[in-house]
This record gives structure tokens, sequence and C-alpha cells, in this order.
């Protein structure tokens, strides 16, 4: 569809824009199963360490999958028995909470004996009724803002065969690309990241709401310019603020579901607190859950391919890009695909260039152009980075940041930006004596600067050659419809190198961490999935 | 005047029907923030929108339709004839620019006329003259600056005046020639030109169609040809005097500051609008000035469901 139609459409429905709520009433055991787990959590709260940050992880992720879910509870999608024990097990270090993680057991005890979900049955007939009256919908799986085991399946398995023409709507790309004539919500949507696009993008003319009695749904008001000069502001139906009936814990709660998901995810041994940053290599970085169940810190700054928007449009068989998209870590979102690497060590691109290098009988060309690097790495962690720019400073030369030096230590920036900076490194680094024995320290620098330009070279044909083999891989995986799920292994022709693969993003870290450089671009599986 | 019911517009989609309601506001919004340009006050409009997609398009021919109806400052008759010899002029000669220097006075069939001898233009007229009359002074749009167009774009631009004239009352084709620019969008570039590369507008009763941006007379940079509209990167955009300025999103509202003197509309979805919108626009708001708002015809009628908007002014510096 052209966007103007698009936004016509998005101007449409607003104008007759209708929330419905649907609330389940009188069924006691997602009433008990919220009203314990809440108690869980003021317990734990008050206990910071690796096992109640789990142990909360998991409680969460249990209750979440009872009130979010559509499947029948015996589902092995919400795999609540595994949980259950798992729960169980953990519980016994905090003997306050036993009582109340045994009333969780027995609540999900009778679940798994009464498997009938009263939310199926509600939201089965409400998409019963949207496709009688041929309105276009969908239902929303973005129901939590981390990632919640089963969930997504669940719908897919519970609505998918039924109702092809149902969209599921996992994220905010896909609800950005939407227009509909209802929406269902099968949640109170307080922890959706899609709620207020839901209710003030205008993808939908009517949305209906499935919750719960103690899922207390309350709508965030519209955010309004500022008071002051003059007000222009049409009817329409989105604008009422709804009352809030929220408790104190649940606000407790929400606040955990916001920061302390992530905050129990992220592990101890890769973000410390304390760092040293003069003598050590430390970055801002970001936490990303991957589909395939692992995650991995990428650096704030950094750019990673991002193929979604090239995969659905298939404009990319007629006119095949020079460069592949990229996205900021900042900028990624859920749904996107990103591409990563998954065996081998370093970077692909230097794997690619050292193969190259190896057919020219250059094998020690990067070794030995990149020598200096662990001198250099040896005099920061002994002298401390702002040491050692105090002393190139000395000499005439300055940078942003003594942090910046970290930099030369990796594969990110091969040399100093011009060679009389690198001479006066070099120099340092004899002052200091970590250059081997007998070297000259202007020959010594000479030589290098020549051979990291021959090395810079054999770079620059590696990431062409990588483009080209991406972009001929990526050509034969639309044109043959290969469906890319959670992770899809690339196999790139003429490169040798490690495997590259094509990650599904689950979740993006709101917050960014200090994390050491060395864990940045590690894949990792989430020991609490 | 503008006669925005007259306009009619066709996608691929929707077919050949009458503007939406919200493309209209949008088209009135960007007239009259146009039409109150220039003045000591400094008019600030952020819109919060469902959807901002082809908004800035349709604010910025609201803009433009309006600036057509400006004085063209040609050069009249009477200083045509106070200007010294060999004063250098530009002027258009059968759809052809051309520049040359004013020279003698002359006289045929007892009307006095002055000659204009030419420097630039086509082959067949280099080192010709030619008499400019009282009569015949408007068809030749004199200008002391030069013009914007190219013959073929005057071609082009001669279709648009169609489309300009039967949507504005007092349209003044002297205008298209300028080559000021009336309108920055500051907006992702790749991005608007693929939701407005199919728009297409026509007036009641006529299905001769135009691109939108063709209408616009929109081009990337100042250098590339007739531009009363120019397209900015927010990453890219530099300062420049233009009479409005379109920032088109949140990327484009942190460029607020490189535009001191103009009249800014600020287009954000609603989801757009986070805390680091709110608090800029509160900031921009803080500076405000009641007393200097034009109180008439403030455009307060026909907003689309779902927006919210606000004017302020603050006074020019």
């Amino acid at each position: 569809m052209d966007m103007f139609s698009f936004t016509t459409g998005v101007f449409k429905n607003t104008a007759r824009f209708e929330i419905r709520k649907h609330i389940i009433r009188d069924f006691s055991p997602v009433n008990e199963l919220i009203r314990e787990t809440r108690n869980c959590f003021q317990e734990l709260n008050t206990v910071e360490d690796d096992s109640a940050g789990k142990l909360k992880w998991l409680i969460w992720n249990m209750r979440q999958s009872v009130v979010l879910s559509i499947s029948p509870f015996s589902s092995p999608l919400l795999r609540i028995k595994e949980t259950i024990h798992e729960i169980e097990h953990l519980a016994k270090y905090f003997p306050n909470i036993v009582e109340n993680t045994d009333r969780v057991r027995k609540i999900a005890q009778f679940l798994l004996e009464n498997p009938e979900n009263p939310k199926r049955k509600k939201v089965g007939a409400l998409i019963e009724k949207a496709v009688e009256n041929d309105m276009e919908h969908g239902i929303v799986t973005a129901l939590t803002r981390g990632w919640t085991q089963g969930l997504e399946d669940s719908y897919i398995s519970e609505i998918g065969d039924d109702d092809p023409t149902c969209l599921f709507i996992s994220s905010a790309k896909i609800l950005n690309n939407s227009l509909l004539d209802n929406i269902i919500l099968p949640s109170d949507g307080r922890h959706s990241p899609l709620m207020y696009s839901l209710l003030f993008g205008g993808h939908t003319a009517q949305l209906d709401i499935v919750a719960y009695e103690n899922e207390q749904v309350r709508l965030p008001p519209k955010r309004s310019l500022p008071k002051g000069g003059k007000h222009f502001k049409a009817q329409d139906a989105t604008g009422q603020p709804v009352g809030s009936t929220q408790t104190d814990e649940d606000v407790r709660t929400d606040d955990w579901e916001q920061t302390g998901f992530w905050s129990s995810l992220r592990p101890a041994s890769v973000v410390k607190q304390n760092f040293n940053r003069d003598q050590q290599y430390v970055v801002r970085a970001r936490m990303i859950l991957l589909a395939d169940k692992s995650y991995v810190f990428l650096k704030e700054d950094q750019k990673v391919i991002e193929l979604s928007d090239l995969i659905e449009s298939r404009g990319f068989l007629d006119e095949k890009p020079k460069t592949f998209p990229r996205s900021a870590t900042s900028d990624l979102e859920v749904e996107d695909m990103i591409v990563l690497r998954t065996s081998g060590s370093g970077t692909y691109l230097d794997e690619v260039a050292n193969s190259l290098m190896q057919k020219d009988n250059l094998s020690d060309l990067g070794s030995t152009a990149l020598e200096w690097k662990p001198f250099l790495k040896t005099a920061l962690e002994t002298h401390g980075s702002s040491r050692i720019l105090e002393l190139l400073r000395s000499r005439g030369f300055d940078l942003c940041a003594h942090q910046y030096l970290w930099t030369w230590t990796t594969d990110e920036v091969i040399s100093p930006g011009t060679d009389s900076k690198f001479y006066e490194l070099i120099a340092i680094l004899d002052d200091l004596g970590y250059l081997p024995p007998g070297s000259d320290p202007l020959e010594y620098a000479a030589s290098k600067w020549q051979l990291m330009k021959k090395f810079k070279e054999y770079r620059h044909k590696a990431g062409s050659q990588i483009r080209t083999s991406l972009m001929n891989e990526m050509k034969r995986i639309i044109e043959n419809g290969v469906r890319i799920g959670d992770r899809f292994d690339l196999s790139l022709k003429g490169v040798s190198a490690g495997t590259l693969s094509i990650f599904r993003v689950v979740g993006v870290d709101p917050e960014t961490v200090d994390v050491p450089y060395s864990d940045i671009g590690i894949l990792r599986k989430m020991d609490a999935f | 005047m503008l006669k925005v019911d007259r306009i009619q517009v066709q996608t691929e989609e929707l077919g050949l029907q009458r503007l939406p309601g919200w493309a209209k506001s949008m088209i009135l919004i960007g007239w009259w923030m146009r039409k109150h340009s220039g003045g000591s006050a400094r008019l600030f409009m952020p819109f919060l929108l469902p959807a901002r997609y082809c908004c800035s398009a349709f604010c910025g021919l609201g803009s433009l339709l309006n600036s057509l109806t400006k004085d063209a400052e040609t050069v009249t008759w009477n200083e045509f004839e106070s200007l010294e010899n060999n004063t250098r002029i530009y002027f258009v000669h059968y759809g052809d620019l051309m520049e040359g220097t004013v020279g003698a006075f002359t006289e045929v069939n007892r009307e006095r006329g002055r000659q204009v001898y030419v420097e630039k233009g086509p082959k067949k007229y280099q080192d010709s003259s030619l008499s400019i009359f009282p009569d015949y002074i408007q068809k030749y749009h004199v200008s002391l600056t030069p013009h914007a167009a190219t013959k073929r774009q005057t071609k082009k631009l001669s279709k648009a005046a169609f489309f300009y004239k039967e949507t504005v009352e007092g349209f003044n084709e002297a205008c298209i020639d300028k080559g000021d620019v009336e309108t920055l969008i500051v907006s992702n570039k790749a991005a608007w030109d693929r939701q407005n590369e199919n728009i297409s507008l026509t007036y009641k009763g006529k299905t001769h169609l135009q691109k939108i941006t063709q209408l616009l007379m929109k081009s990337d940079n100042v250098d590339s040809g007739p531009s009363k509209t120019l397209l900015q990167s927010p990453k890219t955009a530099q300062s420049m005097e233009v009479p409005l300025v379109i920032l088109d999103g949140p990327d484009a509202l942190q460029n607020w500051q490189l535009f001191t003197h103009a009249n800014i509309i600020i287009l954000l979805s609603h989801t757009e609008y986070d805390q680091e919108a709110m608090d800029l626009i509160s900031m921009l708001a803080s500076c405000r000035d009641e007393s200097i708002i034009p109180d008439k015809h403030t455009p307060n009628s026909g907003f689309p469901p779902g927006c919210e908007s606000m004017l302020f002014a603050v006074q020019q510096t």
C-alpha cells in the first residue's frame, strides 16, 4: 500500500477508533496466582544476588505464561511443570517464600489438571466474529517487554492453522506497517511495548482488550503538548485518559518488569560494576536477546548488518544494493534480523583477510604488522591509559580521551591516523621497554607502518569478497523463498572463514552497561531459558 | 485566497479522489504559516499526529501556493528606465532565460523603449540586442537577480502554473521563475522520496496529473534547478534563510537551532513525542510572547481527528 493511502487509512481509523474491554471474571486460579507471585516479589525485592534474580525471573515467567497465554495450561509450550520444578528447587534457599511458592505450585498443579484456558475461548470468539464480518484483523503477541517462554508460539499454534488471515503482531515493526479493522490485545497491555501505538497510532479502528479481572486494565493517557500559546485539538475517541486502579504491589512488580527483568538477565560475569577504566578497555554496550535463546553484547556505537527490510522488500532481486543495510545497536528492534559470526575467532573480516594473505604466501603479514599492539596493551595495563596519553601529549599529540588509546589495541582501528603519531607512540613504547631488545624505534615504526598499509589492502579485499558472497547468498535465499526462522546459518561460497548466521532479535535491553571489550560480539546461551 | 477544495489526488491504491481532510489541513497550515512569515513575530507550530507520512509534503505545498501570491519583485518600467547604462539584468524571452546589460533608449512608432545587449542565452541571440517597451516589460520578467529555471524546466513549470492558477486566487506567474527557496523540509530524504513519489495532484475538471514533487519544485540542493522547496537530511542539515522550515520527525527536530528567523512547523507522531521532544518543545514554548500571535484567521478549524497542535510566537531577534 502506498504511504498516502496508508496515512489516509490511519486518519480514518483514528476518527472511528473504539476500545472494547472483555473482562474475564471469577477465574480464581489466576487471581490467586497473581496475588501469590506478588508476595514472592515483595520478599525477594530485598535480596540482591544472582539466585534471587533468577528466581524472580522464573516466577515472573510462569505468571506471564499463565496470564498471557491462550494455550491450554497443560501445553508443553508453556513449560509450567518444568518451571515450577525449577522454582521449588531455588526457593529452598529463601525460607521466607517457601510457603508462597508452595501455594504457587498448588495453583500450577490445579491448572495442569484443569487445563481449559478461559482466555482462549474469549479470543477465539472475537476472531470468529472478525472473520465473519470480513474485518482485517490481528492479535498482539508482543505482550511483554522482555521475552516470555513459549508465548508467541502458543498463539501461532492456537490460531495459525484455523485462521491464516490473522496477523500476529509480535513487534513494533509489524504494527507500524499494519492498517487493520480490528486488533485483539489479549492482556491488560501495561507490559506491552506496543500499547501506546495501539491506542494512538491509528493502526486499527477497533481494539478488543481481553484480560482477567486482576490484570486491572488501565490505559496510558495521551502525552500532550505543553500548556500556553494557542491549542488546537480535534475531537476523537483516543484522548481520554482512563483512571488507574493499580495497587502499590502492582507498581512494584511493574517496576521490576521494566528494570529488574533486564538486570536479572545480565550476567554478573560479564557486567562488572567496578572497572578500572585506566587499565582496562571497557565499552558501553547493550544486551541483545536472540530467538535461539542466546544473547550477545553489542557496542552502543557499533553498526551491525540488519536484513529484515531487505528480506521483506524483495526489491533486492531487481537491483543489488552496493552495501548492506546496517543498524546502530541503539536502533535495533524486536524482529530485526542481524548477522553475527558463529564460529572461528577474532573478527570475520580478519579471518577472511588472513586466508587471502595465506594464498599469497604472506601468512605472517598480519601478526608481523600488528606486533606492536600486544606491547601497547601491556603498557596500558601496566601504566594506565592516562599516563600513556600524558607521554603522547608531551610529544605534541593529543586525543579526545585517554580511553581512546585502547582502540589501537584492537582490530577496529589498525593504526593511529598519521605516521608521525605512530612514530611517537612506538618511541614511547621503546622508552618504557616494551619493544623487542635491540630494536631501533624509528626503523621499527617505519617498517610496521609499511606493513600495516599492505595489511589494510588485504582487509579491504576481504571486505569486498564478503560483501559479494553475502549478496549472492541473500539473493539465493530470497529467490528460493527460504524461510528464515529464529536462526539461519549462512554458507558463503569462495570465502574461507568461520560461519556467519542470521539471528532474529527478540529483546533489546533498554539500558546500556559497561562491558569488557573482549566480551563484545560473543554469543552465549541464556541459562535462565 | 486558497481554493483547497478544488484539489484532487490520485494514488495507485485510491485512484482519483477529493483530497482527504488531513491533507487539506496540512496544506492550510503550510499556507497560513508561510503567510505570516517575515514579520516581527516568529511562529512555531508543533503537531502531534497519528502518522506523519506525507504530511510535510502537503504543508510544503501550502507554503509554496501562498508564496505564489507574493509580489515577485520584477523590475517595473519606471525602475527599468532609471537603471544606469550597462546595468546587468536577467530576463525571460520566449521561455529562454537570458542575461544582458541595458543600453540606450530607442523609439519605434513613437513608442519609447530601451535596448538590452544580450550576453548570455541561446546561440541565436548571441551578440545581438533587443528592445524592451513599457507595454511588454512584464512579459520579460526582468530582474536584477538570476532566475532559477532553465528553459526545459520553465516549460515543465508552465504546466504546473495551470495547477497553481486554478487553486490560488491572486496567483502571480512571475513568482515561479524566481529562484528563492520558500520552504525547507528537514526529513529523512530516502524515506521522504519513497512516501511522496507516487502522489499526483490535479484540480477539479481536469485529469492532467502532476507529481506533488514537481508541484513543490523540490530539489535536494539549491544549485540543482528551480527549487522552491528544498529537502535536507537531518544529519547534514545546514543553516539557511528561508521563510518556513518544516522539521519532519524527531531527528529533524534536533536541528531547530540552525534556523534563527524562519517560522517553524514541527511534525511528530504521537509515539515519537517522547520526553526529549517534550522537553525541547517546552523549552521553546517557554520563550513565547502571547501578545504577538497573529490573532486573525488562525487555523482553528477542521483539524483531523487524533491531531493535537499548538501555536506560539517568539519575538524575532
